[in-house]
């Protein structure tokens, strides 16, 4: 039975239903360690042929990775890192079998693995991971959005220099964390120099979790919430959002 | 207990991002005749931009013409509240001089804007002219730096002349990308292509990428010089 438990949900943004095209968001969640939870989110680049393609590959592929690792704390990093190069490595060979361009199955990815006691994070590209600690219940955001210069840019698992841009953190002492993509930025963010938690966006979610009883039904309340209107019009872009919480301390 | 999409509350005041972009107008004596169809142009961007809900708050532009000397015509401003300036014939053609200036004011934005937290995308330099540069003692030094900041991807320049243009000289400039020839009397067309563009820029998302419409199609306003 594992301490930690993980609901979420992805949904097609209104831009990409209007157009016919797929979702190109995806996110997988697994066990991690006997106690722990992982999850990992994939955002597909709007200009790739095949970005849902990619974005399905690398979260399922990195969460199967992280669902077979170590699970020590002084390990993580290096678990990390060995999970996103098994998902680079998954969506390369899915370019190959399709016999496309790796880049046309190109997609950001944000990853996390929870503890009893510590969490850690790999991140590459958009998207962000906002925490709660555990003694005070504070909001910190444990990872920022990255990308370059211009606010169309970003990094991907396909770019050349991906391990350069890909950050791994580890954080002690949170009880709960929340991953969002892109899509759900501008909604849940305050946007500044690295940005913020915007708190009346996370701290109702982060008390939802005590009401949670039926996975699938906090599953479907997530889903209700990315499909609601404030949030479709926030963004035209698929929105996922995963939260990860310890229920046994 | 209620619904969660009742209880989230979604932030919406964060400052839309910003597409900064330079309209450098040749303004010197031989360009009298074409000046109403470029006042005409810019009225008609205007127009485009702020019918637009997205583009009006986005899209910041600032119009600087050369024509005997460089001039700014105010500050980059929001499309929302965009006026055309007022323009008159006179003088040579300080295009370097223009250039630069385009630069420096660029520079300072992106300045402001990282100051104030306002994300952006990369930002345009739309050139228009009917000759060739007379500040020729500076032309080199522009051509440098125009040339480096395309390189380091600190903006895209574009450039058009009509068909009395020096394309040589232009084609110095980006040695990636081709000078346009502005088909004769499609001032019109070519402004409405710009306004497309910047819609299309101003709502793009992380990994978009956004393709400008072939000005040079059967169709288009443009040719590419022979």
């Amino acid at each position: 039975m594992s301490a930690w438990q993980v609901v979420g949900a992805s949904v097609r943004g209104p831009d990409h239903a209007r157009e016919g095209s797929p979702g190109q968001d995806a996110w997988a969640r697994g066990l991690f360690g006997g106690r722990g939870a992982c999850v990992c989110l994939c955002d597909g680049a709007g200009s790739a042929s095949h970005a849902e393609v990619g974005a399905r590959v690398v979260a399922d592929a990195v969460v199967a990775a992280l669902a077979e690792a170590p699970a020590g704390e002084s390990a993580a990093t290096e678990t990390l890192r060995r999970a996103c190069a098994a998902g680079r490595a998954a969506l390369l060979q899915r370019a190959a079998d399709l016999a496309v361009a790796p880049t046309a199955l190109a997609c950001t990815l944000v990853a996390a693995v929870c503890m009893d006691g510590w969490v850690a994070v790999a991140h590459l590209g958009d998207g962000a991971v906002v925490g709660r600690r555990a003694d005070d219940g504070e909001l910190a955001l444990l990872s920022a959005p990255d990308r370059g210069e211009y606010v169309n840019e970003t990094w991907f698992v396909t770019s050349a220099a991906w391990a350069t841009h890909l950050r791994i953190g580890v954080h002690d002492e949170i009880s709960a964390l929340c991953v969002v993509t892109d899509g759900c930025q501008e909604a849940s963010l305050v946007r500044g120099d690295r940005g913020s938690p915007f708190a009346p966006f996370f701290a109702p979610l982060f008390d939802f979790t005590a009401e949670v009883s039926d996975l699938a039904a906090a599953d479907a309340e997530v889903l209700r919430l990315l499909d609601g209107a404030a949030m479709r019009g926030s963004s035209g872009d698929d929105k996922t959002l995963a939260i990860a919480w310890l229920t046994s301390p | 207990m209620s619904a969660l999409v009742d209880r989230v509350r979604v932030n919406d005041n964060n400052r839309e991002p910003r597409q900064p972009l330079v309209l450098l107008v040749d303004t010197s004596s031989s360009m009298t005749n074409d000046l109403p169809d470029v006042a005409a142009g810019l009225d008609g961007l205007r127009g485009a931009l702020v019918g637009d809900p997205v583009a009006r708050n986005r899209v910041e532009l600032v119009v600087v013409t050369f024509g005997g000397r460089v001039t700014t015509h105010g500050d980059f401003g929001e499309a929302a509240l965009f006026e055309p300036p007022p323009l008159s014939a006179s003088g040579d053609t300080p295009m370097a001089a223009a250039l630069t200036q385009a630069l420096d004011l660029l520079e300072a934005k992106k300045l402001a804007y990282r100051r104030s937290g306002l994300d952006y995308y990369r930002p345009l330099v739309f050139l228009l002219t009917d000759g060739e540069p007379t500040d020729m003692a500076r032309w080199p030094e522009a051509v440098r730096r125009v040339r480096e900041a395309e390189r380091d991807r600190k903006l895209v320049l574009l450039t058009v002349g009509t068909s009395t243009a020096s394309f040589p000289r232009l084609a110095e400039l980006c040695p990636g990308r081709v000078p346009l020839r502005l088909k004769e009397a499609q001032w019109a067309s070519m402004f409405q292509w710009l306004s497309r563009s910047l819609q299309a820029r101003s709502r793009s998302r992380p990994g978009d990428e956004v393709p400008l419409e072939d000005p040079t199609g059967p169709r288009g306003w443009g040719t590419l010089p022979s």
